[in-house]
């Protein structure tokens, strides 16, 4: 009897690490494997009571045609590309997965009128920092903003449908960073 | 309510039980039994002091577990974004790993003292959602609570087996509403609430056969599965037949009632039957909410939402039946041994069933209204009687107490001049005051 209950204590802790461990597998992959895209975003700063403080990115919804029969269903997939200046667009919506030589991500769609487009919703949503840095990376943007450079870029790694968060980008220089430099500068 | 165990049987019952402890110790002096038949013959019949202290005990090893591990994050937390990703990754399996760890280490040493068991299952239990969490922020991940939500709850559904811990069971219970919370009348996703909920049933099945029935932790586990089980029929309601929930939810308290009375009717206490008094209270709550109008506005078969699916219906109407049919079941299997105040619960379901039919197919929203009002006050009129009958104050104060709740609503609800209302709830007072002076000192000539 101990014995069968230590297996079977056994078997559900591998099958319970399993869970976050294919969580950590299929994001490490991403982050050395993946092609890097820069997403122009706005910071605000709300809470998550499960997972803390966060800054919360909106990159806001993108519409792009989509490709193949038209679809109910709210999950697709949405190819990627880099506009003239060098950041992250949706150029295409599909239902199916693309062939390997496109990078692309799993995302929402939804209708926009006619058929042929789509409004897209990417997995961008949040970036988590310590608890005492959110509020100030949200003043820390709109001070920025005020100044009239407001433009913060979100750096992702995207790979097999999967896309993960590097940084946020202020000035072209890491959020933690930036608010460090900030704080040094501007002392309240 | 009244009809649940009166207190002079309660008290009789608690004295009993400390005899029986007082032979038990003896027995063990001469010889007569061990010590580990001794502890089942206590845990099978716990005085209330030994309940309340081991509930204690349990308790405070489960919060010193509680603090020991929020301890621990805030302490990590201080340095957390210093750390490189590897390293927040391990931090974040930590305590899931030192649970599973701990497991295995008492399996193997043969540990099984609750003291032990139910603390471990409950941090264990909290430690998949904390390392679930932990991954998804040190990884940006998008925030999807339905997920999130159900893969915890799906791996902590083994610990409650494994750790024979019916803690983990409450929580578990607690992670399957909030789960389901958000798809309230979302069919057919919000049904996954009752195989999900039911899942614990075995592991309460399995108690029945043990010395383990009555202890304190069982107790909290029935507790929250009623509690459950009432909410998922809310969630899972879909509202395609305006007004069957009112006869829905009076089934359901029926069937709550009568099934508690086959299958607990020898627990040692009120606290370890909660199906008793949830149904017991839900047929009170819900009989003085139907003695109003406006629940009987727009129901019946003139209302019913002919956008939904079929199935919907055939749902709805599935659920109700299937409830009456348990509760009378239950009530044919006990017809000689209910009596006096407990036959107002069981029929409730037959009550409601006939003020719906009324409203939903004559439109006579008042006999509805006259019929509820009656019952409840009829229902009060047995509690003081019966309790006249036995002596027992507690059940005559509550018979009272229903009288004049019902006469007081529907004084609020007419218009009265304040010097007529303020006459009555004088009157009232004075009926409850001499009630229990008489009552009391007969009690007090007897002893």
């Amino acid at each position: 009897m101990k014995l069968l209950n230590g297996v079977l204590i056994l078997l559900v802790s591998l099958i319970q690490l399993a869970a976050p461990a294919a969580m950590i597998w299929s994001r490490e992959r991403t982050l050395r494997e993946g092609a890097e895209y820069r997403f122009r975003v706005e910071p605000v700063d709300p809470y998550d009571a499960f997972r803390g403080r966060y800054v919360r990115i909106t990159i806001g919804a993108r519409e792009a045609p989509w490709i193949g029969e038209p679809s109910d269903a709210e999950r697709c997939f949405a190819v990627l590309a880099r506009d003239a200046d060098g950041y992250a667009t949706v150029v295409a919506a599909r239902a199916t997965r693309p062939d390997d030589a496109e990078d692309f991500v799993r995302a929402r769609c939804w209708r926009v009128g006619e058929h042929d487009r789509v409004r897209v919703v990417l997995p961008i949503e949040r970036f988590y920092m310590p608890d005492p840095e959110a509020p100030a990376a949200e003043l820390a943007y709109r001070v920025h903003a005020a100044r009239g450079a407001g433009d913060a870029v979100v750096i992702a790694r995207v790979r097999n449908g999967d896309l993960v968060i590097e940084d946020v980008l202020i000035e072209d220089r890491p959020l933690r960073a930036y608010l460090r430099t900030s704080s040094a500068s501007n002392p309240p | 309510m009244g009809a649940a165990i009166p207190n002079g049987e309660s008290q009789t019952m608690s004295a009993k039980h400390q005899w029986l402890h007082r032979e038990i110790d003896e027995w063990i002096r001469v010889g007569l039994v061990d010590l580990p038949l001794a502890e089942r013959l206590r845990a099978r019949y716990p005085t209330e002091a030994r309940a309340g202290r081991s509930l204690a005990l349990i308790g405070f090893a489960v919060l010193g577990v509680l603090l020991l591990g929020g301890g621990l994050i805030l302490l990590l937390a201080h340095n957390w974004a210093d750390w490189s990703r590897p390293v927040r990754t391990a931090v974040a399996l930590a305590p899931l790993i030192l649970a599973q760890a701990l497991a295995l280490f008492g399996a193997a040493t043969g540990r099984s003292a609750s003291g032990w068991r139910e603390p471990l299952g409950v941090f264990w239990t909290l430690s998949i959602g904390g390392a679930i969490a932990m991954v998804s922020q040190i990884y940006h991940l998008a925030g999807e609570y339905d997920s999130f939500m159900m893969t915890w709850l799906l791996l902590a559904l083994p610990v409650i087996y494994l750790m024979r811990s019916a803690l983990s069971g409450v929580i578990y219970l607690a992670l399957v509403v909030a789960w389901a919370s958000p798809h309230a009348g979302e069919l057919p996703r919000a049904l996954l609430v009752w195989p999900l909920a039911l899942a614990v049933v075995p592991f309460l099945v399995a108690r029945r056969n043990a010395a383990q029935t009555y202890t304190p932790s069982a107790a909290l586990l029935r507790w929250a599965l009623t509690l459950a089980l009432g909410a998922g029929v809310g969630l899972t309601l879909t509202r395609a037949l305006p007004g069957l929930w009112m006869v829905l939810y009076a089934s359901l308290f029926s069937f709550y009632f009568l099934a508690d009375g086959l299958l607990h009717r020898d627990a040692p206490s009120r606290w370890h039957r909660p199906m008793r008094l949830i149904g017991s209270t839900g047929c009170v709550a819900l009989s003085l909410i139907l003695t109003y109008e406006w629940p009987w506005r727009e129901i019946g078969w003139r209302h019913w939402a002919e956008s939904r699916p079929v199935w919907h219906h055939l749902l709805d109407a599935g659920s109700a039946l299937a409830l009456m049919g348990g509760a009378v079941a239950c009530g044919m299997m006990q017809r000689r041994t209910l009596t006096g105040p407990e036959r107002y619960p069981a029929i409730f379901f037959l009550v409601a069933l006939a003020g719906f039919a009324i409203t939903a197919h004559g439109g006579l929203t008042l006999a509805a209204l006259v019929l509820f009002n009656g019952f409840v006050f009829v229902y009060g009129l047995a509690l003081v009687l019966d309790g006249v009958r036995r002596g027992a104050l507690g059940d005559v104060n509550a018979g009272l107490g229903l009288m004049a709740l019902v006469i007081v609503l529907r004084f609020f609800d007419s218009g009265l001049p304040m010097l007529a209302r303020g006459l009555v709830f004088v009157g009232l007072g004075a009926v409850f005051l001499a009630v229990n002076v008489i009552l009391s000192t007969r009690q007090r000539r007897s002893t």
